[in-house]
This record gives structure tokens, C-alpha cells and sequence, in this order.
């Protein structure tokens, strides 16, 4: 029980008479990108849903780290750790991307006694993150961005300064959806690499997607769906010669 | 200067005063935390009223013409104190209210029907602030102990207001310029990627409310303690949307445009032209400041929506600089 990070028991959800997750099962072990992927229609979002908080299933369990978190909130979720990316506007889009990374920061010094208390109470760890932010988006090829308006990016610049974000919040389990849709092949490369490099740090990361290319070099264990439950599960190799996975995506 | 204009500048100078307290408090609410609180006046008026029973002294004394609950004559500067509570304290129940559950679009005719609920409630029971008639005799604060000259009474009010609003301005830019103002702006931007990342908006909105809710409390409280009558036509709910108006002019979010805005839109406009002559019938002046006030929000935010003086989007090396030159000035 404990060997696993994530845990997700039966899953179900129904939105009015459709079932778009249907006891949905697998877990995660800690360390490890790992992959899930499916047709369309196959559940794949609506899970992340139930994962991230944003949907309470209808029946099933969540479990992380240990703990059930069934239905808790996105933000409860997050500061235990789970940090999400999102599919469409991630942005905040009036706000310059160094901005948009720092409020990744998750160490609670954007309360209001400290607002008010003056620039002394919190200056300096501000100062240390803006730094930190600086380096992160550096390595992602987003250096001398930083004072740009993030609207004015691209969608996979957008997409690289999310991932800086996510990287920013210090995440123990990063859930992904579908970081490279609609995102040029340089920059697919470089947000793969950057998850590359966020394994070897010792993050887990679970990537909803729904093209493979670049996932199956990519993750280390692979979870695939179709019409709202899981058809297999394991090592990547193994998954990609499975004759279920074809099946998956043909029926 | 003429004795009447020395009371025209002085109430100007007050007016601006508590429209620019007032401003930055909406401000917080929906140009930085991005609540669009149609209700705002009703924490302007919950202030007021409070500066007003607590400075009347029981219904009793005054004759008992007028009908209020619980009259108390505390010395200044309690009253205004108080009344930047109570206006904090509506604020929080209203965001309760709105806040939970409610999609931004809904938050927004919610609000809208509290302020309506609340003038009819404040006019109809009557027992509750004098109704429909309002409360008069209101005193100023220490004008009896000081025992001034009318007029430099005035400007000495005047002085107190424009010190307040000095003070709320230093308030506001530390609440907005500190981290607490960077998440209310990413809230207002794009609610769910910030509760991914750990923030829990129905909190950062509500305290963003509180505090708006505690400016517009003083605002209030400054108004009656000023002008000695208060009524429901003093609060209806036009004045949030000629706030609204003074925000957008001078730049949604930003604390030096909207003390612009506020001082021309929400003073000059509409308070400085009671002063003006009527002409045309009766009315008319008055309509007329309402039109002016509607086609200059249509033409800002078709021409110029980030208004005079736009948020600031990138930080100067003040405010996050390496961290050599923030301890180098920390210390």
C-alpha cells in the first residue's frame, strides 16, 4: 500500500446517463514518469478531473500518499503536493511571465499580515524566488522573457512557462494534460526534457496524452484507457507491444 | 477667498477624499481580486450609518423624531473606527454569501440584488436607521471641543480626510505591491490554475472583500460625520457603478490611476456640479451627470480599457531585485 504514491481505486464517474469513467483502476509509484493515454472519449480527462480535485466521482477512491483525497479541493490537493498543468489557458494572462512563475511559489508569504506588515516582511525571500524563477525559466529557453505580458506568448511558450510554474511549486506528483498538444516540435523536445530532468530530481510525473510519439520514449510506465476503464497497465516496453493497446485505439 | 468658496473647496477636498477611499476599496474587490461587487455601496452606507448612530447619542435625545438602534455618542475617533469594522464585517458576510458556489457572472447580479434589498430594508424599516427620512443632526466630530471658526472647522476636516486617504494610499500599496496582491491577480485572472497551485480563491477573495469592505466602512463614516444627514437616497446603487466608472477611467488595478480617476469622475462630475447652477428644468443637471458619467465608462472601455494610468505588469528591481541589493537594503 504504502510503496505507492497514487492510488486509484475504481473510479467511476457518470454525468447524467453517460459513464465517462467506468471503474477505473492503477497506481503510481513514486520516481518515474508515467503515461496515460487513450483515444478520445476514453475518460482520460475526466479522470485528471477526479486527480486534480476539479471533479468529485461517483463512486471509487483517490488515494495519495497515504492519504484518501476523494473529492478534496484543487487547492488542498495542491499544497499536499499535487500539482497540476492544464490543458487550454493555464495562463494568467495579464501578468508578466516572471510573475506567473512566482505565484507557483507555494510557502505561504502571499498573506496579508505579511502585505501589510511592509516590503521588509517579505523582500528577501521574494527576492530569492524571483531568483529562482529566473534560473528555472533560463533552463526552460525562456530567459529574457521574464517581463513580458504572458498573452503575448506563444501557446508553447505558454506551455514551457506553465511547466516552469509546476516546477516552481516544487510539485511531489506532477499530472500533466496533455502538455504537447499544439505545440511545435522544438518545443515538445524541450518541455520532454525538462520532465527528464524533473524525474531525475526524483518527482513523479503522470502525462495525460493523446499523442504518443514522444511519450513512449518518454515514460517509464504506461496506463492506458478506453471507454472509461483501464486496459492495461505496466512497464513501457511491455504496454507498447501489447496487442490490447492497438485494439484500444482501432475499436 | 470668500467665505463660500473656502466651503465649496472644503467640501470638495472632503468629498474627494472619501471617493478615493471608497475607489481604492472597490479597487482591491474587482480591479485586483476580481470580484464585481455591485453591492459596494452598501458597505460605504453600513459605515456611514454606523458613524452616525454612534456619534447620535440615544433615539431619545434628540426628541425622539428619530427611529434608530443603538444610539451611543462615543468620542471621535471611535465612531469611524467602528465604522471601518462594521463595513469590513458586511463585506464578509456578503462574500460568504456570493463567494461560495456562485460562477462570477452570477456574483455579480447577486450583489446587485443585495444593494437593492438593502436600500428597500433600510427604507422601510423604519425603526432600523429613521427609514425614508434618513438621519439628521449628525454631529461633526469634536467641533464643539475644538470651537473653531466655521470655516477653518472645515479645513480642518478637510485636512483629517485628506490624511486618512494618505494613509489608506500607503495601505493599498502595500496590500497590492506585496505577493498577497500578486495572487489576488492571478485569482482574478484564471481562478482554477491558482487553486492548482494551492490557493484557495473563496479565501484570498473574501480577505481582498474585508479589507475593500473596511475602506469603504471609513468612507463612509468621513461622508456623514461631514455632511450630518444620511439617507437611503445618499447610497443608491449608481454610486458602485460611478465608483465602477472611476476605476476604469483611471486604470483598473492600479492605485495612482484610480486616485485620478476618482478625484475627476467621482468628485469633480458628479459632487463638484451640485454646486453649479441649475439650468434647464429641474433635473436636467442631474441627468445630465449621469449621461456624461455612462458615455465616458462606454468610451473607455471600448477605446481605452486599461484606462489613464494601466496596472503595472512588470516589477522594478525595487520590489525583487537579486537578492544582494534586497539584503544590502533589507537590513
Amino acid at each position: 500500500m504504502s510503496s505507492e504514491l497514487l492510488s486509484v481505486e475504481d473510479v467511476g464517474v457518470v454525468f447524467g446517463g453517460v459513464r465517462a469513467v467506468d471503474g477505473a483502476s492503477f497506481t503510481v509509484r513514486p520516481g518515474g514518469i508515467t503515461g496515460l493515454i487513450g483515444p478520445n472519449g476514453a475518460g482520460k480527462s475526466t479522470l485528471v478531473g477526479v486527480l486534480a480535485g476539479a471533479l468529485r466521482p461517483t463512486s471509487g477512491k483517490v488515494v495519495f500518499d497515504g492519504a484518501d483525497v476523494t473529492g478534496r479541493p484543487p487547492h488542498r490537493l495542491a499544497r499536499a503536493g499535487l500539482i497540476r498543468t492544464f490543458q487550454l489557458a493555464g495562463d494568467f494572462a495579464t501578468m508578466s511571465v516572471l510573475d506567473n512563475v512566482m505565484v507557483g511559489a507555494r510557502d505561504g508569504h502571499d498573506s496579508l499580515w505579511r502585505a501589510l506588515a511592509g516590503k521588509r516582511a517579505w523582500r528577501r525571500i521574494e527576492a530569492e524566488r524571483a531568483e529562482e524563477a529566473r534560473g528555472i525559466l533560463a533552463e526552460l529557453g525562456l530567459g529574457g522573457r521574464e517581463d513580458e505580458v504572458a498573452a503575448r506568448l506563444s501557446g508553447g511558450q505558454r506551455r514551457l512557462m506553465e511547466v516552469a510554474r509546476a516546477l516552481m511549486s516544487r510539485p511531489v506528483l506532477l499530472l500533466m494534460d496533455e502538455p504537447f498538444a499544439g505545440v511545435t516540435p522544438p518545443l515538445v523536445e524541450r518541455i520532454a526534457a525538462a520532465l527528464s530532468g524533473l524525474r531525475d530530481r526524483g518527482v513523479t510525473v503522470l502525462i495525460v496524452e493523446h499523442d504518443l510519439h514522444t511519450l513512449w520514449q518518454l515514460c517509464d510506465t504506461m496506463v492506458v484507457m478506453a471507454r472509461g476503464a483501464v486496459v492495461t497497465h505496466g512497464p513501457a516496453a511491455e504496454v507498447h507491444d501489447d496487442a490490447r493497446v492497438l485494439d484500444a485505439y482501432l475499436a | 477667498m470668500s467665505e463660500a468658496l473656502q466651503f465649496y473647496l472644503a467640501t470638495l477636498v472632503v468629498f474627494m477624499a472619501v471617493d478615493v477611499l471608497a475607489c481604492w476599496g472597490l479597487n482591491l474587490q474587482f480591479g485586483v481580486a476580481g470580484v464585481l461587487n455591485f453591492a459596494f455601496v452598501v458597505l460605504q452606507a453600513a459605515g456611514g450609518y454606523t458613524a452616525a448612530v454612534l456619534t447620535l447619542g440615544p433615539s431619545s435625545a434628540t426628541g425622539g423624531f428619530q427611529h434608530y438602534v443603538f444610539g451611543a455618542t462615543l468620542p471621535f475617533p471611535i465612531p469611524t473606527i467602528v465604522a471601518g469594522i462594521v463595513g469590513a464585517l458586511f463585506a464578509g458576510v456578503i462574500g460568504l454569501v456570493v463567494l461560495r458556489r456562485l460562477r462570477r457572472d452570477y456574483q455579480a447580479m447577486v450583489l446587485l440584488v443585495l444593494s437593492l434589498i438593502a436600500t428597500h430594508v433600510a427604507t422601510n424599516q423604519r425603526g432600523l436607521v429613521n427609514g425614508d427620512a434618513g438621519l439628521v443632526l449628525i454631529p461633526k466630530p469634536l467641533e464643539l471641543q475644538l470651537a473653531l471658526d466655521p470655516v477653518v472647522y472645515q479645513w480642518v476636516y478637510a485636512g483629517f480626510c485628506v490624511a486618512l486617504a494618505a494613509f489608506g494610499f500607503f495601505v493599498m500599496q502595500r496590500v497590492t505591491r506585496a505577493p498577497f496582491g500578486r495572487t489576488l491577480r492571478a485569482i482574478r485572472d484564471n481562478e482554477p490554475v491558482a487553486a492548482a497551485l494551492g490557493r484557495n480563491p473563496m479565501r484570498y477573495q473574501l480577505t481582498a472583500m474585508v479589507v475593500g469592505g473596511c475602506f469603504a466602512g471609513v468612507s463612509g463614516a468621513l461622508l456623514v460625520q461631514y455632511i450630518g444627514a444620511y439617507g437611503p437616497g445618499s447610497w443608491t446603487y449608481p454610486t458602485t457603478f460611478l465608483y465602477l466608472t472611476a476605476i476604469l477611467v483611471g486604470g483598473t488595478g492600479n492605485n495612482v490611476g484610480v486616485l485620478f480617476g476618482a478625484a475627476v469622475v467621482a468628485s469633480l462630475i458628479n459632487e463638484g456640479t451640485r454646486f453649479l447652477p441649475e439650468i434647464g428644468f429641474p433635473g436636467l443637471t442631474g441627468a445630465i451627470q449621469w449621461i456624461a458619467v455612462g458615455l465616458l465608462t462606454l468610451a473607455f472601455l471600448w477605446f481605452r480599457p486599461q484606462g489613464l494610468f494601466p496596472e503595472r505588469r512588470t516589477r522594478r528591481q525595487r520590489d525583487a531585485g537579486p537578492p544582494a541589493i534586497a539584503t544590502a537594503g533589507g537590513q
